[in-house]
């Protein structure tokens, strides 16, 4: 099974919803822990993971991944409609989370994915942050 | 089907294979099984059957048996033996605990399976459910605690990987951005923690874990006390945290036992101090003020300033080869800054690639480490954000390459 690196990083007010998504998806309590920001305030927090091809089929089936991303990265584009399962079976409320929470983490959401093994976990997890433009300069405090 | 005896555990609560994220590891150190936990209740629900004989059937999808077995074993790890009796051959046995999946495989044969789980504070009860095929047979669970100082993340986007280091044994790959495993102390405990990786080994002294308090022997890409370690490390072959500071003996044969499995030996300062008079003894030659108003005070570099930002001095170092450098130094921070900072810098001053600080008030001798190359800038700043005024010394400040003792 290839597995990807999977760079994402939500605003820091969406924290505690973009946690509740995780673990409704299955990926337990606390997916997002580190803190960018300026140096004096946080203004995001970020996560580095390796995942399988439907996971990044999922985030596609609710709006965050482009279907071209898919491509890029050699993922069967069929896969959106198993994704798209996913996102319909799961329990939002049973997690504190509604229809608008969900699609409030998926805007906010800053991505990258490479094939693992293709980058450095730390390096690409500094590429996606690098990409950050608001409040300024990022980088871990 | 028994694989307690591998240490690393998947998301299932079994032994995890290489590429595995590991959600657990498994403390071996005189490890030995509790007392089976009486079971105080059955419940069978959607039409699941109790068959009178210490087995129960699930006839269908929906039907659910579940085993309360008492609330002595909160925030305890234990070890579920459950057996399949007989089975339809197809679909896939489900366990939960608390309220979280810890296992999921199939059961297309009949056997005897056996899981690691830890068990939350709100939930006192194990349950199987079955998808697929109907008609699973199961008996009632054995469910026994694991005594030690176990690991556990639960977070996927946490967990290490599992590698194969091609001599036998497996090692633990952490990404150096946020996977950490943390361990739950029972007791507080205060010694030497060492960790073994397979480009080098590392002491941390004296690390002190409160009762309740947890462990992360690696966190991101630091140690307790040493941040930027972790990627001079490499895969973790092995770890120890004594009950006390451990001799040089000690350090050499335990080393020794994770070097047969894969590990490098210690790592060391290479005795060559790159910092030009970082002990201040006379003077602060060799270090320029960033807008920190430094001075020389006994012995020490002394940082006065009432601006807003990190201020002090600091001195360009030209490093002749690329490599892991430790920083070290004592820095008392005498209040009113947001905490004293020592950084390798590159000269512009944009990228920080180590980094340690003592906050305001305190006092302390401390290390980072970094992957350098070219020329770094060491700083020696107090922040602050306010303006209000800050006072700060600094003594002891030492850069050097780390090499294999």
């Amino acid at each position: 099974m290839t597995h990807y690196s999977a760079i994402l990083i939500v605003p820091a007010d969406l924290l505690d919803k973009a946690n509740r998504l995780g673990a409704a998806l299955g990926h337990g309590p606390e997916s997002y822990t580190v803190p960018l920001g300026d140096g004096e305030t946080v203004t995001h927090y970020g996560s580095r993971s390796r995942v399988q091809p439907i996971f990044i089929a999922t985030l596609s089936a609710a709006g965050a991944v482009p279907v071209e991303e898919l491509d890029r990265l050699g993922i069967d584009p069929a896969m959106v409609q198993a994704g798209g399962e996913v996102v319909s079976g799961l329990d939002l409320e049973g997690h504190g989370l509604t229809e608008a929470d969900l699609q409030a983490v998926i805007a906010g959401l800053v991505w990258g994915f490479e094939p693992e093994g293709s980058v450095d976990p730390a390096q690409h997890f500094a590429q996606v942050a690098s990409t950050l433009t608001e409040p300024g300069p990022t980088v871990a405090v | 089907m028994t694989n307690m005896p591998t240490i690393y555990k998947d998301a299932g609560g079994i032994g995890a294979l290489p590429g595995d994220n590991v959600r657990m590891v498994l403390d071996t150190n005189g490890l030995e099984l509790g007392s089976a936990k009486t079971l105080t209740r059955v419940t069978v629900v959607n039409g699941a059957i109790n068959n009178g004989d210490g087995t129960y059937t699930l006839p269908n999808s929906d039907s659910e048996v579940r085993f309360n077995f008492g609330t002595s074993f909160e925030n305890k790890f234990y070890q579920i033996e459950i057996e399949i009796v007989s089975t339809p051959g197809t679909g896939t046995l489900y366990s939960d605990i608390a309220d979280t999946e810890t296992f999921a495989r199939s059961a297309a044969t009949a056997g005897v399976w056996r899981y690691m789980g830890r068990r939350g504070p709100s939930y006192h009860f194990v349950d199987f459910r079955h998808t697929g095929a109907e008609g699973i047979v199961i008996k009632a669970p054995v469910v026994r605690e694991l005594p030690g100082i176990h690991a556990d993340q639960p977070s996927t986007a946490l967990q290490p990987v599992l590698v194969d280091q091609g001599n036998g044994y497996t090692a633990l790959r952490f990404d150096g951005v946020d996977d950490k495993l943390p361990q739950v102390y029972p007791e507080a405990k205060t010694g030497d923690l060492l960790i073994c990786g397979r480009n080098g080994s590392w002491i941390d002294r004296d690390v002190s874990v409160a009762a309740g308090g947890s462990l992360s022997v690696i966190s991101g890409k630091d140690s307790p006390k040493t941040p930027g370690i972790a990627p001079a490390l490499g895969d973790i072959v092995g770890h120890l945290h004594a009950p006390r500071t451990l001799n040089d003996y000690e350090i050499a044969k335990l080393t020794e036992y994770w070097q047969e499995r894969g590990a490098k030996g210690l790592l060391v300062p290479s005795g060559v101090e790159l910092v030009t008079n970082g002990g201040f003894d006379n003077d602060i030659s060799g270090w320029t003020d960033n807008g920190g108003n430094v001075s020389w005070s006994n012995g020490t570099l002394k940082v006065e300033t009432q601006k807003i930002g990190d201020k002090g001095g600091y001195q360009d170092v030209v490093l002749s080869e690329p490599g892991y450098y430790l920083l070290s130094g004592l820095a008392e921070n005498s209040g009113n800054g947001r905490a004293a900072f020592f950084r390798i810098n590159t000269t512009d001053w944009v990228n920080i690639v180590g980094t340690q600080e003592v906050l305001s008030g305190e006092s302390s001798t401390v290390a980072a480490v970094a992957y350098a190359s070219g020329t770094v800038r060491i700083t020696c700043d107090i922040g602050d954000l306010t303006g209000a005024g800050k006072v700060g010394h600094f003594d002891n400040v030492s850069l050097q390459k780390l090499v294999i003792q």
